[in-house]
């Protein structure tokens, strides 16, 4: 791939070098597990039994997950799950990137997270209690447990990691402005390794009677199988999904000093906002335009060198067509794109950190993963959307975009570290 | 060991990971690492399981299972 000197970009393409992948989603628990039910293309939704009586009464869950048997009692019953679901994928990153975090130098080592509805679940669950039992019986562990924040701190003594720790809040952008903020925290200098991805469980009654009233999801309920289906012409809203994903982060130096598996590169970061309305993406893309032009710059790449874009793609109606109109005004119509919700759902906070994994999984595959359920692709949608079977191609660079509630968008960069 | 010890221990165990053995050997809930949160909340549990009332503080870090049963006993509780 070319690096040009001619856009406006002041500084040298800083490459973050990912060396290492936790995934713990619908589509498994472990990259393998994971990598093999995207390619298969065939969603993961399913009823769901806590939403009984519901409209929308299914959603992704990850259903082998155990937490006890994962993590032991002692841990897992203090935590919320979205913090449980986040433990497990760290540990997974941080082994296969062959650090430990036994021996390392826990200060130099921060903790990024997205993840914006905290423990509704355990809220929603205390709130029944205050209200049968009266306040004197509400758990103390209520706040602790539910706090969005937690996340990044119970990672943090998880893995005895004492640098800076945080959470980032982009609504379904989260994850992406992790790893975005993740990057630029190894560039400035202020640590040496970054864990960065994104957490949610958010498939409480409360939360999801919220999101179907708003319209934002698939109201499928007879058939969860399809419901979920990105860029087709008859999709009708998304499918709510709980996951966990993360990258192992660093610069390249200490990751090459060190003999580390680079698998690809973070090379370019953009975000921008709507300024539009709360929930409403801007009609005219202008926010994840804005978002994927700054990323192409950071990465001094032009758009005719992405090959591949693992899209936010949710099966909103509004959200794949505004979408698809901006990714085709700054990439045009070369690059094979997917949106691999069409098997895991909407993981919301988790979304861009997943999808920034399947994207690393896609460049070392030199393989796209298809879109699942895109039987009639919507005429509006002038993309070559991947469907039917994985396909393989070269994949140098690809792009992986995030749009969420708030206007929040934002886009990265990641391309081959063999290129 | 008592019946009531016993499914003190089970409660302890099941709902927060408290050692077994180190209950059975004796050791106080400070001793094994049970922090005043989560010794509020088994206080709740008890009040639920037992259906009788607890005030906040009553049950001590320095307490052992044993001597959660003499006062869940002294309150009223079956042995």
């Amino acid at each position: 791939m070319t690096q040009t000197a001619d856009r406006p970009s002041a500084r040298a393409v800083f490459h973050a070098a990912v060396t290492g992948i936790g995934l713990v989603t619908p589509a498994g628990i472990g990259e393998l597990e994971n990598w093999a039910q995207v390619c298969a293309g065939v969603s993961t939704a399913a009823t769901d039994p806590a939403l009984a009586g519901l409209q929308v009464d299914f959603s992704c869950r990850i259903p082998q997950f155990d937490a006890d048997e994962l993590l032991g009692r002692k841990i897992a019953w203090r935590i919320a799950r979205f913090v449980q679901l986040a433990l497990i994928a760290a540990r997974q990153a941080v082994a296969s990137a062959g650090l430990d975090s036994q021996t390392w130098e826990g200060d130099r080592i921060a903790i990024v997270v997205g993840n914006s509805l905290g423990g509704t679940q355990t809220m929603e669950d205390q709130q029944s209690r205050f209200l049968e039992e009266g306040a004197k019986m509400v758990s103390p562990m209520t706040i602790p447990a539910a706090m969005m924040n937690m996340v990044a701190g119970h990672l943090a003594i998880d893995l005895a990691a004492t640098g800076p720790s945080m959470v980032t809040a982009t609504a379904c952008a989260s994850g992406t402005t992790a790893i975005g903020l993740a990057r630029s925290m190894l560039r400035s200098g202020e640590c040496d390794i970054v864990i960065a991805g994104g957490a949610e469980s958010a498939l409480s009654q409360t939360a999801m009677a919220t999101l179907s009233k708003m319209g934002a999801l698939s109201q499928r309920s007879s058939e969860p199988r399809s419901a979920c289906r990105p860029f087709d012409a008859a999709r009708d809203g998304f499918v709510a999904a709980e996951a966990a994903g993360f990258l192992v982060l660093e610069r390249m130096s200490e990751a090459r000093a060190r003999d580390a598996p680079i698998r690809a590169l973070v090379s370019g970061y953009g975000a921008a906002s709507d300024a539009h309305h709360p929930t409403m993406p801007h009609p005219d893309g202008a926010g994840i335009e804005r978002a994927m032009r700054t990323a192409l710059n950071d990465a001094h790449l032009d758009g005719t060198e992405i090959d591949h874009v693992n899209a936010h793609g949710t099966s909103t109606p509004l959200n794949d067509s505004t979408e698809a109109a901006a990714v085709r005004r700054v990439l045009g119509q070369r690059p094979a794109v997917t949106s691999t919700k069409g098997v895991t759902g909407h993981t919301l906070a988790a979304a861009g950190a997943i999808e920034a994994a399947y994207a690393v999984l896609a460049i070392e595959h030199q393989m796209v993963p298809p879109t699942a359920n895109l039987d009639h692709l919507d005429p509006l949608v002038e993309l070559d959307i991947v469907t039917g079977e994985p396909r393989p191609m070269p994949v140098a660079a690809a792009m992986s975009t995030s749009l969420g509630f708030g206007g929040h968008n934002a886009a990265l960069v990641i391309t081959s570290a063999s290129a | 060991m008592t019946e009531l010890q016993e499914r003190l221990q089970t409660m302890a165990n099941e709902t927060f990971g408290v050692d077994v053995q180190a209950m059975r050997d004796g050791a106080s809930y400070e001793e094994m690492g049970v922090d005043s949160l989560m010794l509020i909340e088994f206080a709740i549990d008890m009040q639920r399981e037992f259906d009788m009332p607890m005030e906040d503080g009553e049950l001590k870090a320095k307490f052992t299972i044993a001597e959660t049963a003499e006062l869940l006993t002294s309150k009223g509780a079956a042995a």
